[in-house]
């Protein structure tokens, strides 16, 4: 396993609205799907998840309310909204754009 | 304030409410996710206590992640304000002498101005308390013929604008001043001013009595006049504010009049100080238009979307009109308009509007003393600026710290000099001198503290400029380099900091010019000679009724009767009468035609007419040119005779003798009288206008009703009692009012102007103090950091006095440049004070040399010390130091 890649500004809101579409979800979930998902090379810092999480919430992307997690204690789950489901589809469409632009660049070399 | 506006406010009350409850969610939410990693590291097959800090190390700073939440959520920058606001007020409280000194000079700015901004705002600026009073004008009437700039209207020319006017809803007319004597309620007699008005009045100016009812139509016609109304203020102070007066009958004069009603205490027509009012009704001789008597205020209502230009061009048309229909007496009689809120404030005004500029110029040096204060502050704190910038704090963050910290400087000197303010204005209203109208409203209000806020937030942003400029530009590298001696900052801050001071010292100019202009006029105008001798002369007033002394005999004898026990009083030395007092406030004028002088201007100049006793004119000191004074034997049935003055004398008869020349007034047949004497000029209407001679007759052939008693005697102050109760013995009824001193009079008429004078200076003085902290400031900071260089000059062979005389040379600098600036600005006040200026030009070279070497020698004293401070310099020891 490799260092853990930074990750770029901006694709840590792509990628916990892409988890949390499936199904709503608590933080540290969040961050551990994450993690599985991309086989330990995406570690989400905390330190960017909640001020993340939030920023998220105040723009009305996704919603969060108190419910029960799986060890039976009071959590946060996290849902995407309708809005958020639209900026999901937007922000999607413009990373498969932008990384297959990338790629075509890195092929021709 | 805008909707969206108020809904960020909403926003951001309800987020620094949730703010609490929203960091606790957090902290729940963060809690959480540690158990759940420690959880999850033990399951991995780490030690408990391991699990834990392994998870702890993941999850980083829970109160940073706390801290990153906080700002960014609304209302953020709000709460960061708070919170440089209450770090700058620890700051000032870890250096007291720079706190007081800065929240002293913010409070003698502010206050300052808002007691300034409270009288001009409650004289001035307060709206009438009448309805929709923005469409209520004065109408006066111009006849230059007459000399009289601005005249009563005449009852015949208002009737025509009354009948034919489209521009006016509806017009009533004033007799200013009339006298009763309220007499038979059980007081003491007392003198009552009172104004005769149209019953139409009140509608015109919309109000309302506070008891009873105004009057009715139809009460202005004789036989049903006997109606009166009360002014609160008397009601309350004579009738215990007792409501059922409304429907008894008192005795004005004798003449008994029902009480109607009570006034508010906001209504003022024309005058605070008028007490009743009754009917006015119009003797039909002054519709015939044979002499247009100018007697009567007028006061309009526009009618709804009438601007204030077509009135006038309507009035002007009547005037041309009435010219050509009654040549005779409306020759060269123009009507003018005026708004009624500006007419009753004509002759303060200017004055006003020149202190308000005086004083914004003291709160500008204000704002650029404090600037400097604080700018030394911010380059004392620059290297902790440069710190904290190398640690990550944002440029912006450091200007708005800088910013914030000022904020509790203007909190406080701010409400200090508010409340400064409201106890100087509530103690100037009782002293103020009478002749400012509407003092009563005058309070540190609402409209008033939004302009203080207002210009506390301008102080804020001009002073905070400087200290937030300095934070901005702080420069780690420069900051660690210069040594703790040397952080006066770079050769721009101090350029900044010469630039303040000699803007303090520019703004002082005007001030400074402006109060040698006020001193010089008022020394002018006291070193004047009025044409009486004002010293050891009682004056008081009588308001003789004509109900009870109907012929002018009676009145004559009552007259002489008094004269006769007041002269034969202990303690006097002569007394004497005349109908209006030199600077009493009130004119008596007309025209006068003089036998066998050319037609033409000089042939019925406008004069103050006079009627006065034998022994007036030894009693006030006027001295006697030509011919003889009155004496008791110029009465009914001997020939008449008049005096005049010596100006009368000098410009109609010149290198003659004015003796047996005979003048009249110029109405119908009025009789000639003889000239028998010449009296000196005497200035009656003010010390500083001079615009009429004068006429006298004899009180036994020429009788009225108003009279001024004037007594001349060892201590003038204690006869009042003794007067008063001469005349009691003559009719226990007759009050006498005003009773003062000559000296008195003279200083009454010159108040305002001295208060005017004294507040300029005080202001001129204020500022010339702060400017002179300011170039001390400058100067020694400057020497503090040159110390070494000094110290290497002493070593190099320079002389003391050449390093006084450098430092003395920077601040005579800065004079200099400041004084320059100033000029200009001291020219735009003196021309705004014109009309204020006596005896001295308004480009008085005096004034200006006096303010230019008051600077210099203030700059030089406050560059004394620096640069005693330089010229004691041990090089030796400044060379080891640092």
């Amino acid at each position: 396993m490799g260092k853990p890649t930074d990750l770029v500004q901006g694709t840590v809101d792509l990628l916990i609205m892409k988890t949390v579409a499936l199904q709503p979800m608590h933080g540290w979930a969040i961050a551990q799907r994450i993690r599985q998902l991309s086989k330990d090379v995406l570690l989400l810092q905390q330190g960017s998840l909640y001020p993340a999480l939030q920023r998220l919430e105040r723009q009305g992307w996704i919603t969060a309310e108190w419910g029960a997690s799986e060890n039976n204690r009071r959590a946060r789950f996290y849902r995407l909204t309708k809005a958020g489901r639209r900026r999901l589809e937007e922000e999607r469409a413009g990373w498969e754009r932008l990384s297959g632009a990338i790629r075509a660049v890195l092929r021709t070399t | 304030m805008t909707m969206r506006a108020l809904d960020r406010l909403r926003m951001i009350a309800r987020s620094w409410l949730r703010s609490r409850h929203a960091d606790d969610e957090l902290g729940e939410e963060l809690r959480f996710h540690l158990e759940r990693e420690t959880e999850a590291n033990v399951a991995a097959g780490l030690a408990p206590a391991d699990a834990r800090r392994a998870a702890l190390l993941s999850l980083g700073s829970v109160e940073g992640i706390k801290e990153v939440s906080r700002d960014r959520r609304p209302g953020a920058w709000a709460r960061r304000a708070g919170r440089d606001a209450a770090y700058g007020a620890r700051l000032l409280g870890r250096a007291p002498a720079f706190a007081a000194a800065a929240i002293l000079i913010v409070a003698l700015g502010v206050g300052s101005v808002t007691a300034i901004f409270s009288v001009v705002y409650g004289v001035v600026l307060r709206p009438l308390p009448y309805a929709d009073p923005d469409r209520l004008v004065a109408v006066w009437a111009r006849a230059p013929r007459l000399r009289l700039p601005r005249a009563l209207v005449g009852a015949a020319d208002a009737r025509e604008w009354q009948r034919g006017s489209r521009a006016f809803e509806a017009v009533a007319l004033a007799r200013p001043i009339a006298n009763f004597n309220l007499t038979g309620d059980g007081g003491e007699p007392e003198r009552l001013l009172a104004s005769r008005v149209s019953p139409r009045l009140f509608d015109v100016l919309g109000v309302k009595p506070a008891l009873g009812r105004t009057f009715l139509p139809g009460e202005d016609e004789a036989g049903h006049d006997g109606v009166v109304l009360l002014s609160h203020g008397l009601w309350k102070r004579r009738f215990g504010g007792d409501a059922s007066i409304v429907g008894r009958t008192i005795s004005l004069s004798g003449a008994p009049h029902t009480v109607v009603g009570v006034m508010r205490p906001d209504f003022q027509y024309p005058g605070r100080e008028f007490q009743v009012w009754t009917p006015l009704t119009i003797n039909p001789d002054e519709l015939t238009r044979r002499e247009t008597p100018f007697n009567y205020l007028a006061v309009a209502r526009l009618r709804h979307g009438v601007d204030l230009r077509r009135a006038q061009s309507e009035l002007d048309a009547f005037a041309a009109r009435l010219e050509q229909a009654y040549p005779a007496s409306n020759r060269e009689v123009g009507f003018e308009l005026a708004p009624l809120r500006d007419d009753s404030v004509r002759t303060v005004r200017p004055a006003l509007y020149v202190l308000l500029g005086a004083v914004s110029c003291l709160l500008l040096v204000a704002c650029l003393n404090l600037a400097n204060l604080l700018g030394v502050r911010a380059a004392g704190r620059s290297r902790e600026f440069a710190i904290r910038l190398a640690l990550g704090a944002s440029r912006g963050r450091l200007a708005l710290q800088a910013l914030a910290e000022v904020v509790p400087v203007l909190l406080i000197g701010g409400a200090l000099g508010v409340a400064g303010a409201a106890w100087a204005v509530a103690a100037f209203v009782p002293v103020a001198p009478a002749g400012i109208p509407r003092l009563d409203g005058i309070g540190v209000n609402l409209p008033v503290l939004a302009f203080t806020t207002a210009m506390l937030t301008v102080t804020g942003l001009v002073a905070g400029l400087v200290p937030a400029a300095q934070a901005w530009q702080s420069d780690l590298a420069a900051a660690t380099r210069e040594s703790s001696r040397s952080t006066a900052g770079g050769r721009g801050q101090s350029a900044a900091r010469d630039l303040l001071v000699v803007g303090q010292i520019a703004l002082s100019v005007p001030l400074l010019v402006g109060t040698g202009l006020l001193a010089r006029s008022f020394s002018a105008l006291t070193r004047l000679d009025p044409g009486f001798r004002a010293d050891g002369v009682l004056s008081a007033q009588m308001a003789i009724p004509r109900s009870k002394y109907r012929e002018d005999r009676q009145v004559a004898a009552f007259c002489a009767q008094v004269l006769e026990r007041v002269s034969a009083l202990p303690g006097v030395t002569s007394a004497g009468m005349v109908n209006r007092l030199p600077l009493g406030g009130v004119g008596h004028v007309g025209s006068i035609e003089f036998e066998n002088v050319d037609a033409g201007e000089a042939r019925r100049p406008s004069g103050d007419w006079r009627t006065v006793s034998p022994g007036y004119f030894s009693t006030m000191g006027i001295p006697l040119r030509e011919g003889r004074a009155f004496t008791e034997h110029d009465g009914e049935g001997s020939p008449l005779v008049g005096i005049v003055d010596e100006r009368i004398a000098r410009t109609l008869w010149p290198g003659q003798s004015a003796l047996g020349h005979r003048f009249r007034i110029p109405f119908g047949d009025l009789p000639w009288v003889e000239i028998v004497g010449v009296v000196g000029h005497v200035r009656h209407d003010a010390l500083d206008q001079d615009l009429r001679p004068q006429v006298y007759w004899p009180y036994r052939q020429r009788a009225q009703d108003r009279m001024v008693l004037v007594v001349r005697g060892d201590d003038a102050r204690s006869l009042g009692s003794l007067v008063a109760g001469a005349v009691r013995s003559v009719d226990p009824e007759q009050p006498l009012y005003d009773v003062r001193t000559m000296d008195e009079v003279v200083e009454r008429s010159l108040a305002q102007r001295w208060l005017n004078t004294a507040l300029l200076a005080a202001f001129a003085a204020a500022s010339l103090l702060l400017a002179s902290v300011g170039v001390y400031g400058v100067v020694a900071f400057g020497v503090a950091r040159r110390l070494r260089e000094f110290g290497i000059r002493i070593a190099l062979g320079a002389g003391r006095a050449d390093l006084t005389r450098l430092v003395l040379g920077q601040g005579a600098r800065l004079a200099a440049a400041g004084i320059t600036a100033g000029l200009a600005g001291a020219a735009l006040l003196s021309r705004a004070m014109e009309s204020l200026v006596y005896g001295v030009g308004a480009r008085d070279a005096a004034s200006y040399a006096l303010s230019a070497a008051a600077l210099l020698g203030a700059a030089a004293l406050a560059s004394y010390l620096p640069a005693r401070r330089a010229a004691s310099v041990d090089p030796a020891v400044t060379l080891r130091c640092d």
